[in-house]
């Protein structure tokens, strides 16, 4: 008799292990909806974060970020997906009068370096962050991702995924028109 | 009038569908042969009507019928006529559509090639496969709709298939991806009728086995074209990157390889039954996971599909009902599959159930880091992390050398117990192995890498092993035992070469102006010119590579001015020994580029030992114990 309950436990188990996954499935699904709207970080000051830059390896905090409109880029060498917006990337750092930082995530620095070297550079400058430590602070959920930080410092927009052309005119831009003063 | 034709076809494919599962499942209760008769039957009408409906998307397509909204954003006059076909399977909808006719094939294979099963069986597989696709067309017709118009106002040119994807590897890499896929479809349905008719014996493995082969086999291809494909089209050498994307495809695959070990046991051993049943729901639910993850944007990623929650939750809906609806079958009736079968430490069911619990420790680990984020944001109420592919490398390597180990006793084993002598024969081989691993790289390369040389002695091994197995039963050899040695030696090659290429590769990065050379191992590279280049569809550059005096590489920047996405095209010079791998850059100015040069040995034996793995599952179907039961069974069923 105790065999038997045992053994329907455990043809029960991967009912369960469904049960579970499909819970954490839906979970993703809420997010999904969430990462439209203000995440923890929007209209709060940039972390406080003390690091060097991927080239000159010059110590770099927040303090640099502030003083003029800023797009906070975090990518990778390892992730597919930052090939995709690093065109605009490019192209908003060559026309569209607003620094563009990266933040080097998980990466090694000589792939990096040659990541960089072969796509071109859209970078002012780029913060080494090799454990992600910064990024956890940012809520980083994966590369790429990118910031909205004002002249004061202060985070006005995020995107998660790809940065396409659409999301950088409707999302973006229009907090820049709406304060700069010219 | 041609969308419409289609759209109404995939209609007749819906109802043909649920035709199958009526009739298969009514059919199967009543054992009643007639009822059955009509499901094969329905099973031709549907692979029919929709061929008929993808004929009319293609046809859509090589009209320019930019009335059709999916035409309208995935083609344009422009792009060459090939590539008109391949981009209706470009983006999500059109994909689907191929979706359901490969499930359709799928369907009228498994109603003909089987029909020498019991008709009960046969009756419950053909029900379950015309569930599936009365599933996925309705979420194709009510969520994906590929032939709705754009009207009245229809565009004059229409968006452009995305130039990444205009490319030979990736016009075959999804076919053949979904056939291995929907192939473990079959799988799953002998799983759910072996628990429908409580029939799990030597008999009913021996009959799954050839469609779990054929399903696994396109699986790989499927797995390689695109591993292919990133190495050469996104443009700097990396071959596997750890996307969400290329874990959606590689979970199902791990179990699906689980499954052919699992099944050996079950086969001839009677062992593992309720395992083995458990895997082939196991592998057809992370098939269908991996579809939802990819098409519901709950992961962005470098391939996903355009982001729609509505159909997300959809694919939810059909995800939680097949793999809910199948594991609720399994807990009420897997007790009744008990097999009680004994064996002892070192036989050859041990070897398995340790393999079958690396694989799936290995889906779970994968699993795990493509979902752990979502939990983990969760739990700290809004706090965010990823996992890249470090994590992934750090855990998957020591599973995978676990199981070369095992891998490497397992022809030399026995069922029940394995006698004392084989394995100190083995260890001798071992030994010898170790010995040539630690020579080679010393002989042929500057250090010995500790981790090459331990992945190179136990390839060796694997080989010793196999083939000294081979040679002791060369008198009652068959094809299934060749089959087997030749996989898992097909599987020692790729791990050399992951092994090889991932340390040893050289790569110079620099910025060379016209005349200028790097040197790379010895080899110096002239940049010779740069010139222009103007097609139908794409602008860009194309630089003269000059090496070894007379041998030249051509590697090209392009730009889509439609979609205005730019693309590296790497020129690659293939080798057996290593690959030559050019990447052209960004312009720095007039005449300097930013230039990558690699050289990276063995890589080619990732694929090559991937595809001798895929061959050699073909060569065990081939084995005379699935035909000479075809014949025995269909005599004694009359």
């Amino acid at each position: 008799m105790h065999t038997t309950t045992k053994n329907r436990l455990v043809q029960i188990a991967p009912l369960l292990g469904l049960g579970i996954l499909v819970f954490f499935l839906a979970i993703g699904f809420g997010l999904e909806k969430h990462q439209v709207h203000p995440s923890a970080l929007l209209n709060k000051p940039f972390p406080k974060f003390a690091s060097t830059t991927l080239l000159g390896n010059q110590s770099i905090t927040q303090e640099e970020l502030k003083g003029a409109f800023r797009l906070v880029n975090v990518w990778a060498s390892w992730c597919a997906s930052c090939i995709e917006e690093h065109d605009l990337l490019l192209e908003i750092a060559q026309n569209q009068n607003v620094a563009v930082v990266g933040i080097n995530y998980k990466d090694k620095v000589a792939e990096a370096k040659s990541w960089l070297i072969q796509r071109g550079n859209p970078y002012e400058k780029i913060v080494v962050d090799p454990v992600g430590k910064l990024s956890i602070d940012l809520g980083v959920y994966g590369a790429p991702e990118t910031f909205l930080v004002d002249p004061k410092g202060i985070v006005r927009a995020k995107h998660v995924g790809v940065l396409t052309p659409s999301v950088w005119v409707e999302q973006f831009q229009p907090f820049m028109i709406q304060e700069d003063p010219d | 009038m041609i969308p419409e034709l289609g759209h109404f076809c995939a209609i007749l494919g819906l109802m043909s569908s649920i035709g199958i599962a009526l009739f298969g499942y009514y059919g199967a209760g009543k054992n009643h042969t007639s009822w059955v008769e009509m499901s094969v039957r329905l099973s031709k009408v549907q692979t029919v009507v929709l061929a008929v409906s993808f004929m009319m998307l293609a046809l859509a397509f090589l009209e320019n019928n930019f009335s059709v909204r999916y035409v309208a954003e995935n083609s344009n006059t422009a792009l060459p006529w090939y590539y008109k076909v391949s981009g209706v399977w470009g983006a999500h909808e059109g994909s689907f559509l191929l979706w359901t006719l490969v499930t359709a094939i799928w369907t009228v294979l498994v109603a003909i090639r089987a029909r020498h099963i019991p008709l009960k069986l046969h009756g419950y597989v053909l029900g379950t496969m015309g569930v599936l696709n009365s599933l996925f067309i309705a979420f194709l017709l009510f969520a994906s709709n590929p032939f709705q118009r754009l009207v009245p106002n229809v565009p004059v040119q229409g968006a452009d298939l995305n130039p990444i994807l205009q490319d030979f590897g990736q016009t075959i890499h999804p076919p053949m991806l979904y056939i291995g896929y929907v192939g473990f479809g079959v799988t799953f349905a002998f799983g759910i009728a072996a628990l429908a008719t409580g029939r799990l014996d030597s008999a009913w493995a021996r009959w799954v086995r050839p469609w779990v082969n054929m399903a696994w086999l396109f699986l790989t291809i499927g797995i390689v074209l695109g591993s292919w494909w990133a190495y050469y089209e996104l443009g700097w050498g990396g071959w596997w990157f750890w996307d969400p994307v290329e874990n959606a495809s590689f979970m199902p695959w791990l179990a699906g390889t689980a499954l052919i070990h699992s099944l050996a046991a079950t086969e001839k051993r009677g062992a593992f039954k309720n395992w083995t049943i458990l895997l082939t729901l196991l592998t057809f639910t992370l098939v269908l996971l991996g579809s939802f993850l990819v098409r519901s944007g709950v992961l962005t990623s470098v391939h996903a599909f355009a982001v729609d929650p509505q159909r997300g939750l959809i694919l939810l809906t059909i995800f939680i009902l097949v793999a809910g609806g199948s594991l609720v079958l399994y807990a009420l009736r897997a007790h009744s599959l008990n097999s009680g079968v004994q064996y002892w430490g070192m036989s050859r069911e041990f070897l398995l159930l340790i393999n079958n619990a690396l694989l799936v420790i290995a889906v779970f680990t994968i699993m795990l880091g493509t979902l752990y984020p979502i939990g983990y944001e969760w739990f700290t109420g809004g706090d965010k992390m990823s996992v890249g592919s470090p994590y992934f490398n750090a855990m998957f390597v020591p599973i995978m050398l676990v199981l070369c180990f095992v891998l490497a006793i397992a022809p030399i084993s026995r069922w029940k117990n394995t006698p004392l002598r084989f394995v100190w024969r083995g260890m001798i081989l071992l030994v010898g192995s170790a010995g040539l691993a630690l020579l080679l790289p010393w002989l042929l390369a500057d250090g010995v890498h500790l981790g090459v040389s331990c992945a190179i002695a136990l390839s060796l091994w694997i080989v010793a092993t196999h083939a000294m197995a081979c040679y002791r039963q060369r008198k009652s050899l068959t094809l299934g035992f060749i089959g087997m040695s030749v996989a898992h030696v097909g599987f020692a090659l790729a791990v050399i070469g992951v092994a090889v290429t991932s340390v040893y590769t050289e790569s110079r990065d620099a910025r060379l102006a016209i005349g200028d050379s790097i040197e790379v191992n010895g080899t110096s590279y002239k940049l010779v010119n740069v010139q222009p280049i103007e097609t139908h569809n794409f602008v860009g550059e194309r630089a003269r590579f000059d090496y070894n005096n007379r041998e030249s590489l051509f590697p090209e920047r392009r730009f889509y001015p439609i979609r205005r996405q730019s693309t590296t095209e790497a020129a690659i010079r293939p080798g057996i020994l290593k690959d030559r791998y050019i990447s052209l850059g960004e312009p720095i100015d007039a005449t300097t580029w930013g230039v990558r040069v690699q050289e990276k040995p063995l890589v080619r034996w990732i694929w090559l030992g991937a595809i001798i793995a895929g061959v050699a599952a073909f060569i065990a179907i081939l084995d005379k114990r699935y035909q000479r039961l075809s014949r025995q069974d269909l005599v004694a069923k009359h």
